[in-house]
């Protein structure tokens, strides 16, 4: 066995056969493939050549590639490789002991981690050895140690738990069971986190190595354990908190769920190098915000990785009103200040602008839709308001009002409790009493558990009438048992009545923490939206009123649990209920897994990260020999591959072969495939740099085409024509005014060049003073890019003749010019006419009366010429007075087109070689007007032209 | 005759399509350059008094006029006697040739169409412009026929016509007759310059079209190639048919000079066509030089003007 990188050869030996393959390319390179037979009828004249060269044609190099590829393949797949080979050995003779971490933060990688279970097991099978498998996360008994066969039907049943794994335990119970026997081969798959004991386990283990091996496998930083729990971000946004069991960088992104598991956002998380959490907010409104009931790592399937929340955690909307007016003048000292601030980070906080108490309840019941309602100090709301308000706690609103003067000068109907006229006050100059202290909450306040501070003290407060029967519950008393806070069941919702300002002028308990938390508790009784349709709100605004003090004393029994997946199922049989007061404190673990605990409605939710948790990676373990990664991967035999590949080359050498023999056209196409199939082959490695090589090459090439279109466009006057892309009308054009341009060099002055094809959309055009335009019938309309460069053109003088070639259509009733006006449609043309008889065209060089080409009968138009004299003028001066444009459907290159032996190419319609000459002049005459412009409109030449036409 | 007109298919599209092609010609007049007494009547205007049907000219009377001859209405006005003289009209014979052997029916791939049926089209175009101006056209060793179905008769002439003989036939032809020979001349060039002379010395001139398949210019093959000649059986084993290509250019190319030098002597004129270029062009060459007109192209550039490589030839002499 050889190893090289990650494959492996079993019969290294016949990798000495590549080296015979230069000779096999040698061979195959000059052993000539069979001739491929063609017709020639001019053989004989082929025979009398004598042929240059006696060597025969080499195999085409593709194909003697795949030859040498088919060749390879063979020598590699003789050679029995593999990828990963599986190369570790145990030392020491004794049983395996497997012990396998299988706590939430394994989950995640949970095949990985079955895979590296199954590879030891496979060695310890090769070794011949027994096999105790120790998962870390249970409290079942050890086992024994049995064959592999039998374990690995046991590993079957190995999950991952929901909490985390008891080593301390374990490592106790291993000791005491395994005490007799050492020489273990000691393999612990780790989750990478410490819990706290990773090194005295560590060395349990190691005791019970001794003579064997000790090896720890952990994951690495990428499959580092992630947890996430639940934070408040800037501006009181719900936000997961990400912890990780490596430091980052990492990234990821978080869920948030609804109790049906439909995503209601996402939000990115970035743990930054060096850390090890992060914070992620979400961006969700509240309505949204409160449905979420569960925050998930995306990709994690750990318990871990998701955090459930429960109605704790949920936002009320919490509307404040005053009847106050003291708000604007002192803000400081205004009970909405107090109350605002104690209620902004649990609660979305509202307070109208509107003065008018009864509007601004309105408005918070109808528009805000808030399910807190706090009324500082207003003494008797007006019956519409009254009445409103009723109906809104019957839906389950919480109302909750501060006593204050006016209040304490008679209050209404929405009170727990009747109250005295005239309050009380303590330790004022006239009273006997002293400010008093909060006795205790009692078990059945929804306060209870709650830290009272020693300072807090009540100066004045109002009284409850002792003549009315108190039916009002008490949560709160002073010291010498006079009620604090008193609250009412009405309908669904609640009144709560704190006794006290909510400023500091009656005490100081808006000061202090505890004034938060009692509100904190008191919002939490109102559902999250009060009214909306939807069982879960209703249930759990009438839950939270019913088990208010039935969760005080009920434990709380687990509804759904996580298991080890992070997947919400019915609690296992070992779950056992919470007490509540014991709640907060409780950790995950066999007998309490994370999940829902307590009556459906008033659930509350075990997480195993809690707010301060933190993940701690795995030390580095002393004793152990060997400390891997999770990079076991199972051996994977390539030689079947290999043969299959080297089947699919043989079956392509077949076919190239075929096509080889079998004619050129054929032939061409299969150098096309292989050059495709080729260039597949190296995209991989050669696309990247090729494409970057490219890129300057192909920019410089197109600048120095450009340089030598112009060089060749202007070193010589030249006639040119517009491309259209079909190849006939092309050829036409250039034969065309290549005759042209022969039978300008004979008669007139000027000498051309060869004729130019010109790209319309990319050649510049302004190196040519006329421009031959043939209009293919299905001529698509142009950019606007060379709209805007030919009017460019036109403007600056070109003269461009349009020629439409359709004239034989009119004469059998076909319509003209559809391509032309698709083509050029949006261009700025000027007016058109025929061409006048007086028109510089007709006598520019010949005199001229019609303009025929390869047809006859079409007219030539031109610019109209302006009526304005000033109009006219500024053309002359722009142009020369020359039309921009001149269109014609007689197919003139047609007319003009010339073979080599300057023998016409067309025939011309209706016929004769006159039509054909006149074509000529037609052209010269276009030329020279192009050229000369409006020289010969001079008035100077009259008398000479009409001494020649013989007036 | 339904089994006549099966046998016919085969060329029945190249009618078809010399059809079109004649469509758009003009009709053809041989130019009558020689005078010929023999020459059968025709409508051919030979710009001389003689036998025919347009007005002449009216001249005095002679005594060897028949009293017939005299037109009574113009001599009326005078005090002399005037004969009126027609226009001499008479038809020229044309005599076509195809070479119909097997090498004509190659077609490579650079083509669309075989020599044969390029050489049929042109015949068939040919054989309506000719007669659609009253000309005599006949197939070489058979016998000339004019009026609208000339084409029709040819074609199915050819059709029955089973010589594969790659050279025209010895036959006897008129004298002053022009002859049209298609074919790809591939032959030696020594047999073929023998059958020229038979012709040529029968006082008719002729035109060579050569019709050759574009691969036959090129030798667009390469790799490893065996080459069959489609008569006569030679083949030839070339190992890198693309190291030939460029000394066989040079050899058709001298075969091509080596003919046009023949022709040349014999006042022939000579016109070279691909079959991937249109029919329609080496039509139009062969109107030109059958009416006469390539002699006097106004628009071609005078000697030196244009073409450089022209003048470099032209330079030494």
């Amino acid at each position: 066995m050889m190893t090289l990188g990650p494959i492996g050869f079993m019969q290294p030996w016949i990798l000495l056969a590549l080296a015979v393959l230069p000779a096999i390319w040698w061979l195959l390179r000059f052993t000539p493939p069979s001739p491929k037979v063609v017709e020639f009828p001019p053989t004989r004249l082929l025979k009398e050549l004598k042929p240059t060269e006696e060597t025969p044609a080499r195999s085409p190099w593709w194909l003697t590639l795949m030859r040498m590829l088919l060749a390879a393949l063979l020598i590699l797949a003789l050679a029995r490789p593999v990828i990963n080979p599986d190369e570790g050995q145990f030392t020491g003779d004794g049983t395996l002991l497997l012990v396998v971490d299988n706590g939430w933060a394994s989950a995640a990688y949970w095949s990985a981690r079955r895979e590296a279970i199954e590879a030891a097991i496979d060695r310890a099978d090769r070794d011949d050895r027994t096999v105790l498998i120790v998962p870390t996360a249970s409290t079942d008994e050890i086992g024994e140690a049995l064959p592999a066969d039998a374990v690995r039907e046991r590993i079957a049943g190995l999950v991952p738990q929901p909490f985390a794994p008891d080593r301390e335990a374990l490592a106790a119970s291993l000791t005491e069971t395994l005490k007799e026997t050492s020489g273990y081969s000691v393999m612990w798959l780790s989750d990478g986190l410490d819990y706290g004991h990773a090194q005295p386990f560590a060395d349990t283990l190691a005791k019970l190595a001794e003579g064997g091996s000790l090896t720890v496998l952990k994951p690495g930083a990428e499959e580092a354990p992630l947890g996430v729990g639940h934070a408040r971000a800037d501006g009181g946004v719900l936000a997961g908190r990400v912890v990780a069991g490596a430091k980052g960088p990492l990234l990821g992104r978080i869920r948030a769920l609804t109790a049906r598991g439909e995503p209601l956002g996402e939000a990115p998380y970035v743990i930054k190098a060096g850390e090890t959490e992060a914070i992620a907010p979400f961006d969700l409104p509240l309505e949204i915000r409160n449905q979420v009931a569960r925050l998930q790592i995306k990709g994690q399937r750990s318990a871990g990785a998701v955090h459930l929340l429960d109605a704790q955690s949920q936002w009320h909307r919490v509307g404040i009103v005053s009847g106050e007016s003291r708000e604007e003048a002192q803000p400081l000292l205004s009970p909405l200040y107090y109350v605002e601030r104690a209620l902004s980070p649990y609660a979305d906080v509202i307070r109208p602008s509107e003065r008018n108490v009864a509007t601004a309840v309105n408005d918070l019941i109808e528009k805000q839709r808030v399910s807190t309602i706090v009324l500082a100090d207003i003494g008797k709301l007006v019956p519409a308001t009254q009445e409103e308000l009723e109906a809104w706690l019957d839906k389950g609103g919480v109302l909750i009002r501060f006593a204050g003067p006016r209040l304490e000068q008679g209050g209404d109907e929405l009170l727990p409790a009747a109250l005295r006229r005239g309050g009380r006050s303590m330790g004022g100059a006239l009273s006997w009493g002293t400010p008093q202290q909060l006795s205790p909450f009692e078990d059945d306040s929804p306060f209870s558990g709650l830290d009272i501070p020693d300072d807090v003290r009540v100066n004045r407060q109002v009284l409850a009438d002792p003549a009315v029967a108190m039916d009002a519950e008490v949560w709160a008393t002073l010291a010498d048992g006079t009620p604090l806070v008193t609250a009412k069941h009405h309908g669904d919702g609640w009144i709560v009545l704190f006794h006290v300002t909510a400023n500091s002028d009656w005490s100081n308990l808006p000061l202090s923490g505890l004034f938060v938390e009692m509100l904190r508790q008191t919002i939490t009784l109102g559902p999250s939206q009060v009214g909306t349709p939807g069982d879960e709100d209703g249930e759990a605004g009438e839950a939270a009123a019913g088990t208010v003090r039935s969760s005080a004393t009920t434990a709380l029994a687990p509804v759904q649990t996580l298991d080890g997946f992070g997947q919400l199922v019915p609690p296992p049989l070992n779950a056992a209920p919470i007490a509540p007061d014991s709640f907060d404190k409780t950790v995950a673990g066999p007998d309490h897994p994370p999940g829902y605990y307590g009556p459906s409605g008033q659930a509350r939710a075990l997480n195993i990260v809690k707010t301060n948790s933190k993940l701690v990676p795995l030390p580095d373990i002393e004793g152990a020999s060997t400390v891997g990664f999770y990079t076991l991967k199972k051996p994977f035999a390539l030689e079947p591959w290999l043969y299959l590949a080297a089947l699919g080359i043989f079956a392509l050498d077949i076919l190239a072969v075929l096509a080889l023999s079998t004619g050129l056209g054929i032939r061409r196409h299969h150098r096309a495939a292989a050059a495709i199939a080729l260039a597949a082959l190296l995209a991989a490695t050669a696309a990247p740099h090729e494409a970057l090589a490219a890129e300057p090459e192909t920019a410089m090439t197109s600048d120095e085409a450009a340089d030598d279109f112009a060089l060749r466009a202007t070193l010589k006057t030249r006639l040119a024509y517009v491309l259209t892309g079909d190849g006939e009308i092309d050829r036409t054009s250039e034969d065309g005014l290549m005759g042209l341009s022969k039978v300008l060099g004979a008669r007139t002055a000027l000498e051309p060049g060869a004729p130019m094809g010109v790209d319309i959309e990319n050649d510049d055009l302004s190196f040519f003073p006329v421009l031959y335009w043939p209009v293919r019938e299905d001529a698509e309309s142009l950019s606007d890019k060379t709209l805007a460069k030919i009017d460019a053109y036109m403007k600056q003088g070109g003269m461009i003749v349009f020629d439409t070639r359709d004239q034989e259509r009119v004469a059998y009733g076909g319509s003209q010019g559809k391509a032309l006006t698709r083509l050029i449609g949006q261009l700025d043309i000027p007016a058109l006419e025929p061409v006048p008889g007086n028109h510089v065209l007709t006598r520019s060089f010949y005199l001229m009366n019609s303009f025929p080409g390869r047809w006859d009968g079409g007219s030539l138009w031109v610019e109209a010429e302006p009526a304005d004299e000033a109009e006219r003028n500024a053309r002359s001066r722009r142009t020369d007075g020359v039309s921009s444009v001149v269109i014609t459907s007689n197919d003139l290159a047609s007319a003009w087109a010339l073979d080599e032996a300057n023998r016409p190419l067309y025939p011309v319609v209706p016929g004769g070689e006159l039509q054909r000459e006149m074509a000529f002049r037609a052209g010269v005459n276009l030329v020279m007007y192009a050229l000369t412009g409006n020289y010969k409109a001079d008035q100077v030449h009259v008398p000479a032209l009409l001494e020649r036409l013989g007036q | 005759m339904a089994n006549a007109r099966a046998a016919l298919q085969p060329f029945l599209a190249e009618e078809a399509q010399a059809h079109g092609l004649a469509a758009r010609m003009p009709a053809l007049l041989v130019e009558a350059r020689r005078v010929a007494h023999t020459v059968t009547h025709g409508t051919h205007g030979r710009r001389r008094p003689g036998p025919g049907e347009t007005f002449w000219q009216f001249r005095h009377f002679d005594t060897n006029d028949p009293m017939a001859a005299i037109d009574w209405r113009r001599s009326a006005s005078s005090d002399r006697l005037f004969v009126r003289e027609r226009e001499w009209e008479a038809a020229h014979t044309v005599w076509l040739w195809l070479d119909l052997s097997p090498s004509m029916r190659f077609r490579s791939f650079l083509s669309k169409t075989t020599k044969e049926s390029r050489a049929v089209v042109l015949a068939l175009a040919l054989t309506e412009l000719l007669a659609r101006s009253g000309e005599r056209i006949g197939l070489m060793g058979r016998v000339p026929s004019t009026g609208r179905y000339a084409s029709r008769k040819i074609a199915e002439v050819l059709l029955s016509e089973t010589a594969d003989d790659s050279l025209p036939p010895p036959a006897r032809l008129n004298r002053f007759s022009e002859c049209i020979l298609f074919s790809d001349f591939l032959e030696p060039i020594e047999e073929t310059v023998a059958r020229f002379h038979e012709i040529a010395s029968q006082g008719v001139r002729g035109h060579l079209v050569q019709i050759l398949d574009p691969a036959e210019e090129t030798l667009p093959y390469s790799g490893r190639t065996e080459f069959e000649a489609s008569e006569g059986g030679d083949t030839m084993i070339a190992g890198r048919a693309e190291d030939l290509r460029d000394k066989y250019r040079e050899r058709i190319e001298r075969h091509r000079l080596d003919l046009q030098e023949v022709a040349r002597q014999l006042g022939w004129s000579f016109v070279l066509h691909h079959t991937d270029r249109p029919a329609e062009e080496v039509l139009l060459a062969v109107h030109g030089q059958l009416a006469g007109q390539e002699r006097d192209y106004r628009y071609r550039a005078g000697r030196g003007a244009t073409a450089p490589a022209a003048r470099a030839t032209d330079a030494p002499s």
